[in-house]
This record gives structure tokens, C-alpha cells and sequence, in this order.
């Protein structure tokens, strides 16, 4: 029962965990911010999302290539890189091996 | 010549400055090697045919990132043309009540430290983001490289602010579902 009052006033926890990504955006109106803070508050589901969702989102933050040092590509990688290069725009003689 | 020969080395002190920085970005957001390579190659050239106007701007690396930026775009819109269509999923039943409640249990590993447990949890969540299907995660990689620039990846991508929400959302729904098959 309480459910479907939360459902009917306070959004669907489907359309609930979207305004989350919406809130995180700084895109969600005040109202919408605090019918989602009463829904999280009545719901324990969406709350478990909600931890979830942010660890998430804390390893996505974490991971992106400014935050880490890569080593996918090799110096071949990038000399391969040049000599395509100048295969494309130059005339191949003038690719020099320094 | 002397001419040819001074580009040429113009060309070659990008690759050797700015190639790694730029083929560490392509793969973060394409996921496939081959194709980062090329996309960059693609960078270099765009950016070699306009260096008049390069020459202007103040940060080379900040102008390479935007043409590859908008390399990326074009791909995902060339392959993806009508990318997603919004639907109820397995997780949510038709009043968009959680289907189950899998989502209630706890990320905790039995590990030896608590060190051990979070590396675990943190290996997981990086295979589980590997696992996204290839058009989904180019949108959420890209979010999360341009600094969460909603408006610029809507432009890019040609998506509604709506409908970035939805992915984003569909897309942490699917590595947390599978976080809690490799977990239990």
C-alpha cells in the first residue's frame, strides 16, 4: 500500500533512479529534488541503489585516462602512428627514423 | 622543400607529444586498439590540413582533444543511427517497481583484509563497465572524460538530455546487475 502512495506521489523507483542521473547533472528543479529525497527516504530499494549507483560513479570518475597512467600503446605503436602519417601526407622518403 | 621538410618535423613533434596522451583517450572510449589508432591517425591529419588555424590557439593538446572529440561523435553517430529506444527492462516491473530485490543485497567480499576486499570490488566494477554494450559505453566513457558536460555530450552525441539520462541510468543498471552476479 505504502508503495504505490510513494509510487503515485513521489515518482516510480524506475523514473526515480533516473532523476538521480538528472540530480547528479544539477539539472533537477527543487521540487523534483525533494520529491526525490522523500522517495529515497520511503524507499529502501532505491536507497541501496543509490550507494550502488555512486561507487559506480566513483570508479568511472576514477578510471578515465587523466587519472591514470596508460601503458596500451607502445613506442612501436606511436612510431607506427608517424609513419602512417607520413605515408598519407608526404611523400614516404621523408619519413625519418630519429 | 625546406618548407615540406619544417611540417614534416611540425607533424612529427605532435605525434611524439601529443600521440599517447590522445590514443589513451580513443581507447578509454572505444575499447578496440585498432580503431583508436586509426581515429587518432584520423586527428592528425584533420589537424595537419588546418594548422593555420591551430597555430592560433593556445593549447595544442586542449584542440587535438576537441577534433577527436568530435572524430568520436561522428563515428558513434555514423554506427549508431538510431542508438537507443527506451523500454521497461528486466529490472523494473510494469508499475516501474523494482522487479527484484537483488539490489538490496550488500558489495561485500569475504576477504583476508579490507584492502583485499575493496581491490575485489574494484576489479568487478572494471570488468562489469568492459561488459556494456559497445554503443552504451561510448556515451558513459565519454561523460565521464569530458567532466560530466552533459550539454556538450548531448551536442555531440545528437541525444536529448532525456534520453542521456536514460542511458546513463540503463548503463549503471547493467554493471551493477552484473556486479551482483560476480559478487554472489
Amino acid at each position: 500500500m505504502l508503495r504505490h502512495i510513494v509510487h503515485i506521489l513521489l515518482f516510480s523507483c524506475e523514473k526515480a533512479t533516473v532523476l538521480l542521473e538528472k540530480r547528479n547533472a544539477g539539472r533537477l528543479n527543487p521540487c523534483g529534488q525533494l520529491r526525490l529525497r522523500l522517495h529515497l527516504w520511503c524507499c529502501k530499494w532505491c536507497r541501496a541503489y543509490q550507494h550502488k549507483r555512486q561507487r559506480i560513479h566513483n570508479a568511472m570518475r576514477n578510471s578515465t585516462p587523466s587519472q591514470q597512467e596508460s601503458t596500451s600503446f607502445s613506442a612501436q605503436d606511436v612510431h607506427l602512428l608517424r609513419q602512417n602519417l607520413h605515408e598519407k601526407l608526404f611523400d614516404n622518403r621523408n619519413v625519418r627514423n630519429d | 622543400m625546406v618548407d615540406k621538410m619544417d611540417e614534416a618535423q611540425l607533424l612529427d613533434d605532435w605525434v611524439r607529444v601529443y600521440a599517447p596522451k590522445l590514443l589513451d583517450r580513443a581507447l578509454y572510449v572505444l575499447a578496440d586498439k585498432q580503431l583508436a589508432m586509426d581515429m587518432v591517425q584520423e586527428v592528425f591529419i584533420v589537424a595537419y590540413k588546418q594548422r593555420e588555424t591551430f597555430r592560433a590557439q593556445s593549447s595544442s593538446l586542449t584542440w587535438l582533444q576537441g577534433i577527436l572529440r568530435h572524430k568520436i561523435a561522428d563515428y558513434y553517430r555514423k554506427k549508431y543511427r538510431f542508438p537507443f529506444t527506451y523500454h521497461h527492462t528486466a529490472y523494473f516491473d510494469a508499475d516501474g517497481h523494482w522487479a527484484d530485490h537483488s539490489v538490496l543485497a550488500d558489495w561485500q567480499i569475504h576477504a583476508d583484509t579490507a584492502d583485499e576486499s575493496v581491490q575485489h570490488i574494484h576489479d568487478a566494477l572494471a570488468v562489469c563497465i568492459e561488459r556494456l554494450p559497445h554503443s552504451m559505453r561510448i556515451v558513459i566513457r565519454s561523460y565521464y572524460l569530458e567532466q560530466e558536460k552533459s550539454e556538450q555530450i548531448c551536442q555531440d552525441f545528437a541525444i536529448s538530455p532525456t534520453n542521456l539520462w536514460k542511458i546513463l541510468q540503463r548503463a549503471r543498471m547493467q554493471i551493477r546487475a552484473c556486479m551482483e552476479k560476480m559478487i554472489d
